[in-house]
């Protein structure tokens, strides 16, 4: 038992108890050990727990900024591929242009990695204030366009 | 009870406090890598059903008179309303027919947009190629998902990562 002793020794000092400080110390170095230890297994412990509840949690929100950003690439692609391909004139042959070239920019603005952008989340991967700055920004840029010709939005 | 047992206890306890603040983090850990990732595949997922809808929307302005097109554009507003935004088993299954049924509608649309259209001047065509093309850049670089292949399973058929 001289091994265990020496463990002893080791975590409580003296039994003399004459050293409290040396007694903390020891505590203190005990609960380390084992707390490090036990966190180590504990965060190694369940590697896919939970990662399909975040899936599920986060899907919805990602499927309708997807959706959203599909709306305004298709309204615009439908609208310049028609107003490009027939006779305009006055307001219409402006509308052309700029919507040829917002379609180019949507395609730049609104990528997947410009659109799921860290900054626009919270912590838990939430929109802050539920709202997007870029997504609102095309929107209301696609009101001019929707507005004139009647187009549901 | 012996110091060698209060030890032994001790040393129970601070492991199983250590063990639960690991657990604990990892959980978080996990549930947020999962949530950004179904964002990811949520987003990547419906692109092209708001482009056919943002489509179908011009077009109802714009030939409401055609009445093949119409009856083309109805079915698939029809179709598109009929898929739910979530990841539950059933409608992700109908999510995956239905993609199917309206890439065919709207192959049939988009030929009976040209159609409308001719005699116009034609400087470009706009097939469902270009509507597709417009989905990929959109959806971005795609990396293979780097976890091990059940993972991946688990998730969906299609998952694809980005980073961001």
């Amino acid at each position: 038992m001289k091994v265990h002793d020496n463990n002893l020794d080791d975590v409580w000092g003296s039994d003399n108890s004459e050293d409290d400080n040396q007694h903390q110390y020891d505590i203190s170095k005990l609960k380390t050990i084992h707390n490090d230890r036990g966190y180590l297994d504990g965060i190694t412990s369940s590697k896919e727990t939970n990662l399909q509840d975040g899936f599920n949690a986060g899907f919805p929100n990602g499927s309708n900024l997807g959706y959203r950003v599909g709306k305004i690439l298709g309204t615009l692609q439908s609208l310049s591929y028609i107003l490009n391909n027939q006779e305009t004139s006055g307001k219409e042959s402006g509308f052309s242009q700029s919507v040829r070239q917002d379609l180019v920019d949507a395609q730049q603005e609104l990528k997947i990695n410009k659109v799921l952008i860290k900054s626009l989340f919270d912590n838990n991967l939430d929109l802050t204030e539920n709202s997007h700055d870029i997504l609102e920004k095309w929107e209301s840029k696609i009101k001019t366009y929707t507005k004139y010709y009647n187009i549901d939005f | 009870m012996d110091e060698f047992d209060e030890v032994l206890k001790l040393e129970e306890r601070f492991y199983k406090e250590g063990f639960e603040e690991g657990r604990r983090e990892n959980l978080q850990h996990n549930y947020i890598e999962g949530k950004q990732f179904g964002l990811q595949v949520g987003f990547q997922r419906f692109i092209l059903i708001g482009q056919m809808l943002g489509i179908c929307n011009v077009l109802t302005a714009r030939y409401s008179t055609n009445a093949a097109l119409m009856k083309s554009v109805e079915s698939v507003r029809k179709l598109i309303e009929s898929i739910k935004f979530d990841n539950d088993a059933e409608n992700v299954e109908n999510y995956e027919v239905t993609v199917v049924k309206l890439k065919n509608k709207f192959r049939i649309i988009l030929l009976a947009l040209q159609r409308q259209l001719k005699g116009k001047k034609r400087t470009e065509v706009m097939n469902y190629d270009k509507v597709e093309e417009i989905t990929r850049i959109i959806a971005g670089e795609v990396i293979g998902f780097n976890e091990d292949e059940d993972t991946t399973k688990q998730f969906l058929a299609q998952d694809k990562k980005t980073e961001w």
